[in-house]
């Protein structure tokens, strides 16, 4: 292989690609990148046999071929050449020579024979959306996503495709995001549940900031995302998510409205007495006020009221305050309307169109 | 007069019973065997009163005639060896001729047995070793033994049979443990007519095997399969990630007999090296078997043991094969938490597919050689001894709390060592200059470096959280907007259910949902959100094998059990959390043990450390 690329190209290119990279020493070949001429483009693809990522940048082809290099080495010499032509030759023994301007660099590489190649997605649907709206639904959820191993299907976010609109939710069993969509064209008749991980979550919204299309082709068990020069593809989580549509309350009789970043504010402060990841801050409502009150034995109280628009019984419901500043951050409405129908049955928190999250109280 | 004699038969029938009869369980046991011996195809046991009142046992195998069925009865009468040279490759259970006298001479007896070719069989009645009737009698072909009032001439033995439940337990396990060993067999077992267990003969044995280690944990379990000429090894490993606190779910079998087996221990602890933390074991059913003149099954009377002839071989043999077991998985579907890789995931999980494969290359593990410092002894597990060969109390004890445990009476918050308000302060003034191998922190202390075990601070910090919210009834509750269901093991579900208000008090809500399934709606705020049930089931192990016996076992048991798993489901520590936990450990009561009694921090005085370092004699 002998091409000539510019090295801004590569380095822009290689930023994308980088973090699906994994130190792992069962197969060394997973630390490279693979390079390859084809269409005449260089195509640069890393992949970690769940997930993997090509994306293909312009360059002068004067020979076609592949390699692979060390994936990290590669992208810190890249990085470290000033702007302008890095030619990559590689010769027969699997050595690639790098040059820039006066630089040279001899690097040992792999066969591209070894690398695995990414998963035929046998596609059932495709279906467009716009980046930066995509990426802002998958931001509104993405935190509520479960670490705990021992359930992997909530490992991920769920999008639920039926009837013309498409629900994407993420929980892990204690709160659930979820955020509705009309889709056009009434989605095309697609019609099925797909897990995608979390680490192809992260890395999508790395790619989505720039407005335009996306493009998601769907499988059984695959999906791969057609961003600009670059395609995502990865496996999705087996197995049957949880019918969250059930911990949805289907009514309440209760419902206070607040100013979001006020709101913020007032449980940010309240919460720094607070210095146990398991303690409550306590709302207590009474007809136009809510008082948010924290305590603990080592450090002391605090208590703050707000106006609000609340015309029901008092009460007073405690939650885990961690589990309320994610949505808060992560929203963009100026007012929020949290509904509920007691301080044991879940509570759902409305913010922007389409976005809805259920939280459980605690309870002493 | 002379003042030895021989005894008695029914004496010395009666002290052998001692070593095969413990307790309702070895009856069980022996009477199983015999019809499985017996080439029995179905066995019948029914128990009541968890076996005080009746044990009764029926099999559909080759039965006795009238003749055998006396001579059954006399010691040391057995038709399954006849000379010395036999005992050289046992191939059945029994063989020593004692059992059945042994039991009989401990109970009222009533034995039928018919074989196939008579019209009629025979009926014995025996009562404390003395035959009171014999007759014919209609029954079908096999035999049925049954034992009523078990030890009504032992009183003393009597006495120490345990609640109904325990013993029933007991039944249990050993009824289990037979099914699994004889899948050729049905067995069917009753306490009180309430059926336990009923499998048919010729169920596999993953279906036998998910009544023990119930339907959630046999999903993580792999199959192992290897033989060679002489050794054969068969059954399920766990895969890396299912462990529990104890060895109670190893089970082994050698030659279809289940045995506490070192060699095979030891095999397994090997072959998960590095996988599994000290103390932790990962469940195993081990099928190993063995040519019978490769083996002495006549070690023990109740022949829980074995002796291999060449025990390396079969040690390595098992181990390899397990590693290749766990081996398969690692390179086609990746363990339980692969998947997504998370980067909050330990690095000791993150790693282990890896060092598996390093297994046989003899790279080193994690084992440590000992510190520089330490004068010979292991680092393995600190101990305050490896610090100091010269008086090891005042150098290593917490530097700044007072010598004596003033805690002494104040049992309720664990074992432990009170603080002054000026010890309290030389925590708060303690800089943390570092952090050992993800398990130790070190930090400057007034007096020298002190180094704090992060898991037996947390462990401390848990304990009074959970234990104060127990007590003070406030305990913040999280509940759950999609409860977890989870499959027990009937035994571990008898705990559960023995227990379910205590863990209730503590901030758990687990609904019995009947059988072996129960579903958690709440568990106390302070605990990890992850891995709830390999939580439930470390707690269940640690009641279990509480020394104080499960029947002991009280609220702030509980809580110990409830933190421990805690603490190993949390089992690392964010950078953040590294910092609260300095804190949180100051303003616990007890600061300076974990409630086992472990240090939670030593010191290591500047005199100390300059005389090692030769600038002070």
């Amino acid at each position: 292989m002998k091409v000539s690329v510019s090295s801004k190209n590569l380095v822009e290119g290689l930023r994308k690609i980088l973090n699906i990279v994994t130190v792992r020493t069962t197969m060394p070949v997973l630390n490279n990148v693979l390079l390859r001429t084809q269409n005449g483009m260089l195509s640069m693809m890393t992949t970690d046999t769940d997930v993997s990522i090509v994306t293909n940048i312009e360059c002068d082809i004067e020979e076609e071929g592949d390699i692979t290099l060390p994936a990290k080495k590669f992208a810190q010499i890249i990085g470290s050449f000033p702007s302008g032509d890095v030619k990559l030759v590689t010769d027969p023994t699997m050595t690639t020579e790098i040059s820039c301007g006066q630089a040279m660099f001899k690097i040992m590489g792999l066969p591209a024979e070894d690398f695995p190649e990414p998963a035929e997605v046998q596609e059932l649907h495709k279906i467009d959306f716009n980046k930066i709206e995509f990426g802002k639904t998958l931001k509104k959820i993405g935190y509520s996503v479960s670490t705990d191993q021992t359930r992997p299907i909530l490992n991920g976010i769920l999008l639920s495709i039926h009837e013309g609109s498409i629900t994407a939710v993420a929980t892990d069993g204690r709160r659930l995001a979820l955020v509705e969509k009309l889709l056009d064209d009434a989605g095309n008749g697609i019609d099925g549940d797909f897990v995608l991980p979390t680490k192809v979550v992260n890395e999508l919204q790395k790619l989505l900031e720039q407005d335009g299309d996306v493009t998601v082709r769907l499988s059984e068990s695959h999906a791969s995302f057609i961003i600009d020069n670059s395609v995502l593809t990865s496996k999705l989580i087996d197995g049957e998510y949880p019918n969250y549509r059930q911990v949805i309350p289907g009514a309440f009789k209760n419902s206070v409205t607040i100013p979001r970043e006020h709101f913020a504010e007032v449980l940010n402060r309240v919460s720094m007495v607070l210095n146990d990841a398991g303690a409550s801050v306590k709302f207590k409502l009474e007809p136009n006020h809510l008082t948010l009150s924290a305590s603990s034995a080592e450090i002391g109280e605090a208590e703050e009221p707000l106006e609000v628009s609340y015309e029901g019984d008092p009460v007073t419901i405690a939650f885990n305050p961690a589990y309320l500043r994610d949505p808060l951050k992560n929203l963009d409405c100026d007012d929020l309307t949290i509904r509920f129908n007691d301080e044991f049955k879940p509570v759902v928190i409305l913010g922007d169109e389409g976005f809805l999250y259920v939280i459980m109280p605690m309870r002493s | 007069m002379s003042r030895i004699r021989i005894l008695a038969e029914e004496v010395s029938n009666r002290i052998a019973a001692g070593e095969v009869v413990e307790r309702p369980a070895s009856v069980v046991k022996e009477l199983v065997e015999n019809s499985l011996d017996a080439g029995a195809s179905h066995v019948s046991i029914q128990i009541r009163r968890g076996g005080r009142s009746l044990i009764r046992v029926s099999d559909d195998g080759f039965g006795m005639d009238s003749e055998d069925v006396l001579l059954c009865l006399e010691a040391h009468a057995t038709s399954k060896i006849s000379s010395a040279a036999d005992i050289e490759k046992i191939d059945s259970f029994g063989f020593r001729g004692e059992a059945l006298p042994s039991i009989a001479s401990v109970c009222h007896l009533e034995l039928r047995s018919r074989v196939a070719e008579n019209p009629a069989g025979t009926e014995v009645l025996v009562s404390g070793g003395v035959i009171r009737n014999v007759a014919e009698t209609g029954c079908a072909p096999g035999t049925s033994v049954t034992v009523k009032n078990l030890f009504y001439n032992l009183p003393a033995r009597r006495k120490f049979l345990r609640s109904v439940r325990t013993e029933e337990f007991h039944i249990q396990e050993i009824v289990l443990l037979l099914a699994l060993a004889n899948p050729r067999a049905g067995f069917q077992l009753t306490f009180d007519d309430r059926p336990i267990i009923a499998v048919q003969a010729g169920n596999d044995l993953a279906t036998r095997a998910t009544m023990i280690f119930g339907k959630d944990s046999m999903r993580s379990m792999i199959p192992v399969s290897a033989e060679n000429d002489e050794l054969k090894v068969g059954g399920f490993v766990a895969r890396p990630g299912l462990t529990r606190t104890s060895r109670r779910e190893q089970r082994v079998f050698v030659n279809g007999r289940p045995i506490d087996a070192r060699t095979i221990y030891n095999a397994v602890r090997d072959a998960y090296h590095t996988m599994v933390m000290k103390g932790r074991y990962p469940p195993v059913l081990l099928f190993v078997d063995v040519l019978p003149e490769l083996v002495d099954v006549n070690v023990h009377p109740a022949k829980r043991e074995v002796r291999f002839r060449h025990d390396r071989q079969v040690g390595e043999f098992v181990g390899i094969a397990i590693r290749q077991a766990l081996r398969q998985i690692v390179t086609d579907s990746p363990p339980i938490p692969e998947p997504l890789r998370q980067p909050q995931m330990s690095e000791r999980e993150t790693t282990m597919p890896a060092t598996l494969l390093n297994v046989n290359a003899g790279i080193p593990g994690r084992r440590r050689e000992p510190m520089s410092f330490a004068t010979g002894a292991s680092v393995d597990e600190p101990s305050p001894s490896a610090f100091s060969a010269t008086d090891a109390d005042s150098e290593v004890a917490p530097a700044f709390a007072p010598r004596s445990p003033a805690a002494g009476p104040n049992s309720d918050r664990g074992r432990g060592t009170s603080i002054s308000a000026a010890g309290r302060d030389a925590i708060r003034a303690m800089r943390v200059i570092g952090c050992l191998s993800d398990l130790y922190l070190l930090a400057e202390g007034p007096d020298g470096l002190v180094l704090i075990d992060q898991h037996a601070a947390h462990e401390r910090v848990l304990f009074e959280k959970i234990l104060h919210a127990a007590r003070s009834r406030d305990g913040n509750r999280q509940g759950l907007l999609i409860p977890v269901t989870m499959e027990f093991s009937n035994a571990d579900a008898a705990v559960l259910r023995k227990h379910h208000d205590r863990l209730n008090r503590l901030g758990f809500e687990i609904d019995d949902f009947g059988g072996s399934t129960f579903v958690i709606n709440a568990v106390p705020a302070h605990f990890p959100q992850t891995n709830l049930t390999g939580m439930l089931h470390d707690i269940i192990d640690t009641i279990t094998d509480s020394p104080l016996g499960a029947r002991r076992v009280d609220d702030d048991a509980i809580a110990l059990a409830a933190c421990k798993a805690a603490v190993k489901a949390h089992d690392h520590l964010s950078a953040s959390e590294i910092t609260q936990l300095l804190q949180q450990l100051v303003d616990t009561e007890l600061p300076y043990t974990c409630p086992h009694g472990r240090p939670t921090m030593i010191n290591i005085a500047f005199g100390e450390l300059e005389r090692r370092f030769g600038r002070r004699a």
